[in-house]
């Protein structure tokens, strides 16, 4: 099978896999009955379902086979990367540094998803956020974070 | 109570200095959301819906209506100037709007689209004030089995009015409701898929998912991304605004049936402003004596969708204030946002909180004339806006997002979550899995499941009893009508020709 009928049948197979690792683990919960349905039936209905429409997908992926594909632009994995190791960043450091070098390091980060950078233009951004954030969320809703150090 | 009852008690609620400046507040970060590609009313509402804790409930769902309703009037300022959507709803404007813009009618074009959106909204309005007194005074009759099914509706008729696949579609609402399971079971306290996480047994937060699913995975898409081109529209004069009279003659009749056709739609449990755009373009074209215009810039083109869309978003109301279930996913959020308060949507929202339901109907009045104002004569300071290299402002909504998950719970672990998901969305949006209806099954989960087991209580374990109370049975009936329309593939197959561009 090569990569192309690979990613054609996946996302249906994703589907199908998500619905029976579901009921799976519905069926460790009591599932009762009809008359007095526990707190797995309802699960294990929704991951049959899902399991079902799955295999929907499957097969309009197979009715599809044939349909030129769609040109698919490449995979952005530079911006992907850089969301999730910014976001990543910011949940680790921002109790332990502070909110505003927290949030610097946030805008470092994302500035790589882009082709090029302007460090002038980020650090207006910077302090735009380090103000803004600061007064609405620190100190105007009283989250329990510090601009600068620990919390 | 009497609707002149209702309205005088409304304008002593909106007209309160603090409702009218939260519905100022509301329509002009609305109206900037809206304006600003990348960034939709979703969004924003998530956004703001941590800060609204300190608020007033009625204040609070003033602001976040405001923000709704305002992102609709933004949202054709970008697919005018710039081809580029400034919400997903106005994606159908693009067509005539760009074309009119590259004509050098950008004005008149802005100008068609305010009042469009005007008599839309105005026009729905009307219709809530008359409907959803009247609809929640008879869902007051529904037991169980009756609710169950209208919520079935709501969510069948979510998945299977979308352009893409309607596997994909129903897919993810079922997926949603998976997500809803999540948690502490009310009725026995079972853990269920919370794998040990403490974290988890409250179940995920709406605002995490929400945000997650359309926040972080639109900044996915469009970061990185070159930037559309603007098409150059110098000083915006008053003058350049005002249609002719034949221009007015031209809009008038496209306007009306886009409102009726929205208001249709947008009443609908489940069917979003996406659609009702869509449908007003497609039947404008269709009944058109020179359909060859359009794509090239007909007035009809934009007037129609415009006014569709404004109607469809004021219409969701109906059955959110009057049943409890949310007539889109934005209005969903708005849903938990009122749990949130501690007021429960539903059919007693009209008695219990009077001044609630006419304040907030009588504030879209207000924010309508407001917006009206804030696209018009101050239509030059948005259009500046978008000048501002937006994608200045991808971390600052990442910034906010991470702060907003997190000051729901003071906890970190929101944050991963609304990652995760914002991957999951981004991959989604990618292989066309619609992510709409994931929220609406995720808040409406819970309520399906519980009225199922409480209906099978009652009835002692009888299927049969959802089709036994003949509101049920028609909501049943209904359902099994859209699920049918979906295996009825040439209803499809038409649809989708008339339909060029999916929007959702």
């Amino acid at each position: 099978m090569n990569r192309h009928l690979i990613s054609h049948y996946l996302p249906g197979a994703i589907v199908v896999a998500a619905g029976l690792a579901i009921a799976l683990v519905a069926g460790t919960y009591p599932l009762g009955s009809l008359l007095r349905p526990g707190p797995g039936f309802f699960p294990m209905v929704v991951a049959v379902l899902l399991a079902l429409l799955g295999l929907g997908v499957l097969g309009e992926a197979f009715a599809a086979r044939r349909a030129a594909a769609p040109p698919q632009q490449p995979f952005p994995w530079r911006a992907v990367l850089c969301t999730c190791a910014a976001v990543l960043a910011f949940a680790f450091s921002v109790e332990r540094i502070g909110f505003i070098p927290a949030a610097c390091l946030l805008i470092a980060i994302t500035a790589f998803a882009e082709p090029q950078r302007s460090w002038p233009r980020l650090a207006i951004v910077a302090l735009f956020i380090a103000v803004f954030g600061s007064i609405v969320f620190i100190w105007g809703l009283g989250l329990p974070l510090n601009t600068f150090g620990a919390s | 109570m009497d609707i002149l009852h209702g309205i005088e008690l409304g304008l002593h609620t909106a007209l309160t200095w603090h409702a009218l400046l939260y519905c100022l507040i509301g329509v002009s970060v609305g109206t900037f959301v809206g304006v600003l590609p990348g960034i939709g009313a979703l969004a924003a509402i998530s956004l703001a819906l941590p800060l609204t804790y300190y608020l007033d409930p009625t204040d609070a769902l003033i602001m976040l209506a405001g923000i709704f309703y305002g992102a609709q009037y933004g949202g054709s300022t970008a697919s005018i100037l710039l081809n580029l959507p400034g919400t997903a709803t106005a994606a159908i404007t693009c067509l005539d709007g760009y074309p009119l813009a590259q004509q050098g009618k950008a004005p008149l074009a802005i100008f068609v689209t305010a009042i469009n959106s005007f008599v839309g909204s105005t026009f729905a309005i009307i219709l809530v004030m008359g409907f959803a007194p009247l609809i929640a005074e008879f869902a007051l009759k529904f037991g169980a089995a009756d609710y169950f099914a209208v919520i079935l509706l709501g969510l069948v008729a979510a998945s299977t009015m979308t352009l893409g696949s309607p596997f994909k579609a129903l897919g993810m609402v079922v997926f949603g409701l998976a997500l809803g399971m999540v948690g502490t079971d009310v009725n026995t306290g079972q853990f269920r898929f919370t794998f040990g996480v403490f974290e988890l047994a409250d179940g995920f937060s709406i605002v995490a998912l929400a945000m997650g699913l359309f926040g972080v995975a639109e900044i996915i898409a469009n970061i990185g991304q070159p930037a559309g081109v603007m098409q150059a529209v110098g000083k915006i004069r008053f003058r350049d605004m005002l249609p002719t009279r034949k221009e007015w003659k031209v809009i008038t009749w496209p306007t009306l049936r886009g409102s009726a056709i929205g208001s249709f739609v947008g009443a609908l449990p489940g069917t979003g402003p996406g659609i009702a755009s869509l449908m007003a373009y497609a039947v404008e074209k269709r009944i058109s004596k020179h359909p060859e215009t359009f794509g090239k810039g007909a007035l009809e083109g934009i007037s129609a969708p415009e006014a569709a869309n404004n109607a469809s978003v004021q219409a969701a109301f109906i059955p959110t204030l009057s049943l409890g279930i949310p007539g889109d996913a934005v209005v969903a959020v708005l849903m938990g946002a009122m749990i949130l308060h501690g007021i429960t949507p539903g059919p007693n929202l009209i008695n219990e909180q009077p001044q609630m339901f006419w304040g907030l109907i009588m504030s879209f009045w207000v924010g309508n004339l407001l917006l009206l104002v804030l696209n018009i004569p101050l239509i030059g300071m948005w259009v500046k806006l978008l000048s501002v290299p937006y994608r200045m402002l991808y971390p600052c909504v990442l910034i906010f997002i991470c702060l907003g998950v997190y000051s729901a719970n003071n906890n970190v672990f929101d944050i991963f979550v609304v990652l995760g998901f914002g991957i999951l969305g981004y991959l989604m949006r990618r292989t066309g899995f619609p992510a709409t209806p994931v929220l609406l099954g995720f808040i409406l989960g819970p309520l399906l499941e519980e009225n199922f087991r409480r209906a099978m209580l009652l009835s002692k374990g009888d299927l049969m009893v959802f089709f036994e109370s003949p509101i049920s049975a028609v909501f049943m009936g209904l359902s099994l009508l859209f699920i049918a329309s979906v295996f009825l593939p040439g209803l499809r197959a038409r649809l989708s020709r008339r339909a060029p561009k999916a929007s959702e």
